[in-house]
């Protein structure tokens, strides 16, 4: 701001200087101008007369007069003449001098100012012009007491001497008339500094340099200036510059009674030995400069004014620009923050295994994240906008799934979540949990409505799977519990047989020795390991009747199809025996142990693909050895009949097929059959066995059908 | 009650067998031992592996009849506890149906014979009397090679080295060079080594360097 007051500062003075300098310029411009112009018109008045004293003095008629001044009719027609040219040629006065001075003969002869025998033998002109030379003098005319311009020139006789003067005046007020017209003073000293002519009446004869006696006596004897004229100066001084400055051609003149400074230029006119002096008021060049000052100072004020501004709206436009900085950085933060909290949300959205779906009021999908899209299989954008009913409703849920929509709009909806099935666009059924809360805006509105989703058909096809796991494992241990049953029978039964053997050669041996007391003994034990092994069938017997509470309504296909899984069509494979079905197109209902029937028919099956076994028959290809199962149901009876291509059935064998511990295997205890038939009798039916057209044998399970079907199919 | 191979012992024609029964089923426990006993043998019941382990003096030649399925200790669990004591009794397994593969397994082990339950007199008794046979035997073998040891064990180490190589069947000349050649630094004199060989059969009371080779084969 320094800088630009000092600028300001420097403009000013500068403005006023050059502004100055300028109008200086111009005023000295106009002043030499004019005083060439003045000079000029000068000059014309003071030599356009020179002429008329020459012309007038060859005129013969004056020398004449000159040669004989006393003759009355000479002088009237040297008068009448002077007259005649003098008003022709405009000048003032025309006159004609003797050697003497005195005046003979004049143009204003018949005037009361007339110059006739007037002498002007002390006028300069005079003597210049009696000296041969032509004379010129301005002075305040002796008799009329008016200044004017004297131009004289010598008569000459026919032999060169001068024998009188001619003299002419001319009246210089009409320049000084025009001197007046203009504003500032004009004046004109002669080569001795005395303002004679100006513009200024009081100036006039008035000393502008010191004058020497000597010439101020030789005025005063020309009475030049009057005859009382003393030397008085110029109420004014002319100042000299300390420093002049170039360009600067005149001089500065002070008036101390009016405090007016003038800008004085001077002429010089060697040819008429004057110095013609114009001025101008150096008043217009202070006002130049003092308006120059204003203007300067104003511009000034308006460039501060403007630096300020400026600076104003710099430093606030730094700030904007700070401010709109800051604000885009905040924008960015914000919209970083934003775009993160934003990516952070949709990876969480994304990452989310758990469905989550947005419902306004009307129940219109405003919002599905990509969990949810792939629980159903529909686009987000095919989801979002539909209505009730939405395209993964599962078609045998609709009442359900209106009635949840009911509920929750309601504002009813479980917190505990409500377990619902959806069906998936490719057709698959998905089980899922709905959790819904009501959606709250920013202002707390109530919008709609929130749902997590929860897929659980994994969790529920684990637990069916489980369910299924168990229950087959429970069958296997059942199943296992046949085969081990048979071994723990064996080993229990082989111990009192074992025993009874033993105590029965013991018996032997100690009868041998007579030792009857001993012997005694041992009998008693061997019968007692006799009634232990009956008891241990009879316990089989006993289990087998114990589960006729379990009985329930269940189907004889689904009693073929369980083993089949489970054992026999791995066990027909390894025989490489083919199983074949012919199975009743309709569940045929018994009332029966399922497990227990199952192992019946499990049973039945291994026995077959082991009397198959045993007969690898030559004849017949591989593929002869087959296990039909067959179901049928007629008459209020269920028949289940497993089919062998074994040896058959020999007639010895049929009628103790059942009986317990009868078998035609090396390995085979005898109790299979016995117990299959125990558990068929218990459930109210009957095992049969006969052979099979075309070899093999046939066994069947024959129950009664149970008239209600049952509710569940397994 | 003759038994076709009485050579080896001929003591043990008519002597009682003693035999231990280790099966839970009391039935089957009692029924032996009473067989056994009406048969003039002794029988010595138990109940259990353990109890057998625990009571049974299992140094003294004899037979165990183990059954194979008990509860606790099986019958096999037994038999390798006796290994594992270094008993001189012989096992004969007891198996029910259906166990044959248990009862081949632990007659590869050393097991004399398995019976399946039931089984005859004849054949338990022709087992046991086997079983006994070949627990006498043990019995004696153990009994020469501990005293053979105990002979063997009063040499010196210089006079086990030359018996060593006597036992191949070289003279003292070689036996000394050999000596010589194997430790350069300890040469020995072949009278020396004729005056160890002295000492040598004195100890183990042996007259030829035959018999001194057939003891060290059996002492190995």
């Amino acid at each position: 701001m320094a800088s630009v007051l000092g600028v300001a500062v420097l403009l000013v003075l500068g403005a006023g200087e050059w502004a100055t300098r300028n109008e200086l310029d111009n005023q000295w411009d106009n002043l030499r101008r004019s005083a060439e112009v003045q000079a000029l018109a000068l000059r014309g008045v003071a030599t356009r007369y020179s002429y008329l004293p020459y012309t007038a003095a060859q005129q013969p008629l004056v020398t004449q007069l000159l040669g004989n001044p006393a003759s009355p009719q000479v002088r009237e027609a040297a008068n009448a003449y002077l007259k005649t040219v003098n008003t022709h040629a405009g000048s003032d006065t025309l006159y004609v001098m003797d050697t003497q001075g005195m005046t003979l003969a004049s143009s204003n002869w018949d005037t009361p100012s007339s110059f006739v025998d007037q002498n002007y033998r002390n006028r300069p002109y005079f003597r210049d012009a009696l000296h041969g030379s032509a004379g010129r003098f301005y002075g305040v005319g002796k008799t009329t007491g008016e200044p004017g311009l004297f131009a004289s020139a010598p008569v000459r006789q026919a032999d060169g001497t001068v024998i009188g003067v001619v003299a002419v005046k001319v009246r210089m007020q009409p320049i000084v008339d025009t001197w007046a017209q203009l504003r500032d003073p004009v004046f004109l000293a002669d080569e001795r500094g005395i303002v004679f002519l100006g513009s200024v009446a009081s100036w006039l004869y008035k000393t502008t340099r010191t004058v020497l006696p000597e010439a101020v006596q030789q005025v005063q004897h020309d009475e030049q200036y009057g005859a009382q004229w003393t030397p008085q100066p110029v109420p004014w001084k002319l100042l000299q510059d300390s420093e002049p400055r170039e360009g600067q051609p005149g001089k500065e003149l002070r008036v101390p009674d009016t405090g007016k400074d003038y800008l004085a230029y001077e002429e010089p006119l060697p040819d008429l030995g004057w110095t013609l002096t114009i001025t101008a008021d150096s008043k217009v060049v202070a006002q130049a400069r003092q308006q120059a000052w204003a203007l300067a100072t104003l511009a000034s004020g308006l460039l501060v004014l403007g630096a300020l501004y400026w600076q104003l709206r710099e430093r606030r436009l730094a700030e904007n620009r700070q401010a709109r900085i800051e604000l885009e950085q905040r924008v960015q933060e914000r919209t970083h923050a934003l775009q993160q909290a934003q990516a952070f949300r949709q990876s969480m959205e994304d990452s989310l295994l758990v469905g989550m779906r947005a419902r306004d009021l009307e129940g219109r999908i405003v919002y599905v994240n990509a969990a949810m899209c792939d629980m159903v299989g529909y686009a987000a954008s095919e989801l979002i906008g539909s209505v009730p009913p939405y395209p993964y409703w599962h078609p045998d849920d609709l009442d359900r799934h209106w009635h949840d929509v009911d509920t929750v709009q309601a504002g009813k909806a479980s917190p505990q979540g409500r377990e619902n099935r959806l069906r998936h666009r490719n057709g698959s059924d998905v089980h899922t949990m709905f959790y819904t809360t009501r959606l709250i805006d920013g202002n707390g509105h109530h919008i709609g409505w929130m749902s997590s989703v929860v897929d659980i058909t994994a969790q529920k096809r684990a637990e069916e799977q489980q369910q299924q796991r168990e229950a087959q494992l429970q069958r296997v241990q059942r199943v296992i519990t046949v085969g081990e049953m048979a071994s723990t029978l064996a080993h229990e039964l082989n111990q009192p047989l074992a025993a009874l053997v033993n105590y029965a050669a013991a018996a032997k041996s100690l009868a041998a020795q007579g030792k009857a007391e001993l012997l005694n003994d041992t009998l008693a034990a061997l019968s007692a390991q006799a009634l232990r092994a009956a008891d241990i069938v009879g316990r089989i017997r006993r289990w087998v009747r114990q589960h006729p509470e379990s009985r329930e309504p269940c189907d004889l296909n689904a009693a073929v199809d369980q083993p089949l899984a489970l054992l026999l069509r791995a066990e027909a494979r390894r025989h490489g025996v083919a199983v074949q079905l012919d199975l009743a197109p309709k569940p045929v209902c018994v009332s029966a142990d399922r497990v227990l029937l199952e192992q019946v028919v499990l049973n039945l099956g291994l026995n077959a693909l082991q009397a198959m076994q045993a007969m690898p028959s030559p004849t017949a290809p591989r593929q002869a050895h087959e296990l039909l199962l067959r179901t049928t149901a007629s008459a209020g009876r269920a028949s289940l009949e497993v089919l062998d291509r074994g040896p058959g059935l020999a007639p010895e064998i049929a009628d103790r097929l059942f009986e317990p511990f009868f078998t035609t295997r090396s390995d085979g205890l005898g109790l299979g059959l016995n117990i299959c038939r125990s558990i068929v009798e218990s459930m109210g039916g009957e095992l049969l066995a006969r052979n099979r057209e075309g070899g093999g044998a046939i066994f069947e399970i024959r129950l009664p059908l149970h008239a209600v079907p049952p509710a569940v199919s397994p | 009650m003759t038994e076709p191979h009485t050579a080896f012992t001929s003591s043990a024609h008519t002597a009682p067998l003693h035999v231990y029964i280790v099966d839970d089923d009391e039935g089957v426990r009692h029924s032996l031992a009473t067989l056994l006993l009406a048969g003039g043998h002794v029988a010595q019941p138990f109940a259990s592996g353990p109890d057998f382990l625990a009571g049974a003096n299992l140094a003294r030649p004899g037979c165990v009849l183990l059954d194979l399925r008990m509860d606790g200790m099986s019958g096999l669990q037994v038999f390798e506890a006796m290994r594992e004591r270094g008993t001189v009794l012989k096992t004969v397994f007891l198996s029910a149906h259906g166990e044959l593969a248990s009862a081949v397994a632990a007659v590869k082990q050393g097991a004399v014979d398995w019976l399946e339950k039931p089984c005859d007199e004849a054949t338990l008794l022709a087992a046991v009397q086997r079983a006994a046979t070949l627990s006498q035997e043990v019995a004696e073998r153990a009994q020469q090679r501990t005293q053979l040891l105990e002979r063997w064990n009063a040499l010196s180490p210089r006079q086990q080295e030359v018996a060593r190589l006597l036992a191949t069947g070289i003279s003292s000349k070689e036996a000394a060079r050999a000596m010589a050649q194997r430790d350069p630094e300890r040469p020995i004199d072949p009278r020396t080594v004729d005056t160890h060989r002295s000492a040598i059969f004195l100890k183990l009371d042996i007259r030829s360097s035959h018999e001194l080779g057939m003891l060290i084969q059996q002492m190995e």
